[in-house]
């Protein structure tokens, strides 16, 4: 494969046991700044979808769900109807864009592990 | 059906016919190669246009009439079907999209006999693969027999049985003439049957038609007016059934083998990666403008109730006063979305049962003759056993694909989740947590009757409780069992290494 080491500050620092591939113990810097990412993104992920129900549930004037957030008016929606109908694709398209891009420096920055 | 025009509508029927020959001709054509060969000028139309492929994939008489019909009848509830049909490509994105790539092989049950060295795993996923076509296709072929219903005006019974022999000729001269799926000019001739009858009810309808999908804004704030419970958010089902919904959908897309499969065929792991960017963008601009149509048709107000549903686009487009042509079109368009998806998932399904199980399993002396026949009479057999649940549906089409989903969600995501991100998953404990999500997905769909299936499993998303419960399984069994052998490690390391 290789011929020739990478320079020493291009090699992954490997841990012992690199076999040990694990999401929550990263062997290698390289998998370590991968899993901070992913993690990252999806946590934010995740507050963008459920984080608004939430909040809508504790806005609640009754069981149907009525708050300030439905009768607010944005571009003519109700504005929870934009926020769950339009908005979730957007940002969903932005994050995945941020993580491509950001993924792949983390793939240029450690080429060999 | 076809309330408003009943009876046999030639037009339709002759665009129909049209976009079908148009997609054998170019399929025949236009034969790419591997990687599909969209290398136009530079490089970097690649993505872009495998993106419209993902999406012209992705796209089912599901997407294309059902979304509408569950947004017309369950209103916000509805929209998690949007959030948890394109969402799930995030999760695909950062957590397997890339991993796949590298392993570069041709099946997802590929992957899982690899990963955890067994045929009997492999022989499951395969299976379970069947079982996700054989669901899923049920959901299609709803949507193609009331569709046909419409066209041509007979009956539902009589219009499923036609359609679902149209679909299989499809398939079958498909696959005898060699015909690749072009999904490029798939998805745009879905797009622009999709959204230009969109353009025009808008504007008969006094919205703003720039845009429909902000146009029909203020058509939900009118309607939420009047009738209160179809925009707020709790008033079909509470939070909980939100969230098992959204859940499922999302850890579907990223269990379902024909959604896999299609980042195999990209050059390398970047335009993976980005291709599934631009397929989600291009996803989009139709779930953007789905829940126009159900908007327009609550105002309209079609006779028929829950029984029109899944044609309101169509319902929707007649009320606004379109000529039966131009409703045509989307009548046509949700046809070849569905004929599309069946022999996606056909091919796939007898592919499985043919390659996976037969050949690799049961007859390795095969000749590919053989092998070709097994996945024909596989293709015929499944096609034709789906008749007997689609002659009377139990859900609405979403409905019934999301339990496709749901089955996914809980068999294949997990496994293959843990099989990338931990090498200790063994074969004992995939074929375990396999089994264990298996049933639950299944017992979900059928004991929806029972208080507290229908209250904390329901069967769109049972996978809430089906993957996490794979997981465990999938982990406890691993740890009290042997380990996987060192090749799997080469494996591991290979699907970890960016290339």
């Amino acid at each position: 494969m290789l011929d020739t080491k990478p320079p020493i500050f291009e090699q992954s620092i490997m841990l012992p046991e690199t076999n040990e591939i694990n999401f929550f113990k990263p062997p290698t810097t390289k998998m370590r700044a991968e899993v901070r990412l992913i993690s990252l993104i999806l946590f934010m992920w995740v507050i963008l979808i459920y984080g608004f129900q939430l909040v809508l549930i504790l806005l609640q004037e009754n069981a149907l769900g009525e708050s300030i957030l439905t009768r607010f008016k944005f571009i003519g929606f109700p504005f929870h109807y934009w926020y769950t109908g339009q908005f979730t694709i957007v940002m969903f398209i932005i994050l995945s864009v941020v993580f491509s891009y950001y993924i792949q420096k983390i793939y240029d920055r450690h080429p060999t592990a | 059906m076809g309330l408003y025009m009943p009876g046999f509508k030639l037009a339709p029927a002759i665009i129909l016919a049209l976009i079908l020959v148009t997609f054998i001709l170019v399929g025949l054509t236009t034969r790419v190669k591997g990687t599909e060969g969209y290398w136009v000028a530079g490089r970097s139309i690649g993505p872009l246009a495998n993106g419209m492929a993902i999406a012209g994939n992705w796209i089912s008489a599901a997407s294309f009439m059902g979304i509408a019909g569950l947004v017309y009848i369950q209103g916000y509830f509805g929209l998690g079907y949007i959030v948890g049909w394109t969402g799930g490509y995030v999760l695909l994105l950062l957590l397997m999209v890339s991993q796949i790539r590298r392993f570069g092989k041709y099946t997802v049950s590929d992957f899982i006999g690899d990963r955890f060295e067994s045929q009997y795993a492999r022989a499951l996923s395969a299976l379970i693969t069947a079982v996700i076509a054989f669901v899923y296709c049920i959901g299609q072929y709803k949507g193609i027999g009331m569709i046909f219903a419409w066209i041509f005006g007979w009956d539902y019974t009589t219009s499923v049985v036609f359609g679902t022999f149209m679909v299989l000729s499809y398939v079958l001269l498909s696959g005898m003439l060699g015909v690749t799926r072009n999904q490029v000019i798939q998805y745009i001739i879905l797009l622009t049957a999709f959204l230009y009858p969109l353009f025009v009810i808008t504007q008969k309808m006094g919205f703003f038609w720039a845009l429909p999908q902000v146009g029909y804004g203020v058509a939900v704030y009118q309607i939420m007016e009047s009738e209160p419970g179809y925009a707020l958010p709790w008033a079909v089902k509470g939070f909980y059934h939100w969230a098992a919904l959204t859940f499922t959908l999302m850890v579907g897309t990223c269990g379902l083998p024909h959604v896999l499969t299609r980042f195999y065929v990209t050059p390398d792991e970047k335009s993976a990666r980005w291709s599934l960017v631009w397929g989600l963008f291009f996803i989009g601009l139709l779930y953007w403008s789905s829940p126009a149509y159900a908007a327009y048709g609550k105002l309209l107000k079609p006779a028929g109730g829950q029984a029109i549903a899944d044609v309101i686009i169509l319902m929707s487009s007649e009320l606004a006063g379109l000529p039966v042509w131009f409703v045509g079109f989307l009548a046509a368009g949700a046809v070849s979305a569905g004929f599309s998806t069946v022999s996606a998932l056909l091919m796939s399904g007898a592919a499985s049962i043919s390659n996976d199980i037969y050949f690799k399993i049961l007859n390795p002396g095969a000749s590919s003759e053989m092998q070709i026949k097994v996945a024909r009479i596989g293709t015929l057999v499944l096609g034709l056993l789906v008749i007997i649940v689609a002659i009377n549906p139990p859900a609405l089409i979403a409905e019934l694909v999301a339990m496709a989903f749901a089955i996914a969600g809980g068999t294949i995501f997990p496994t293959i989740l843990l099989g990338i991100w931990w090498n200790r998953s063994n074969k004992y404990g995939a074929i375990a947590g396999m089994s264990v999500g298996m049933v639950v997905a299944l017992a979900a769909m059928f004991l929806q009757s029972n208080p507290f299936w229908a209250t904390y499993i329901p069967a769109v998303g049972s996978a809430l409780i089906a993957a996490p419960l794979n997981l465990l399984v999938n982990i406890v069994v691993s740890l009290v069992t042997p380990p996987p052998s060192k090749e799997v490690n080469k494996l591991l390391k290979q699907i970890h290494r960016p290339t």
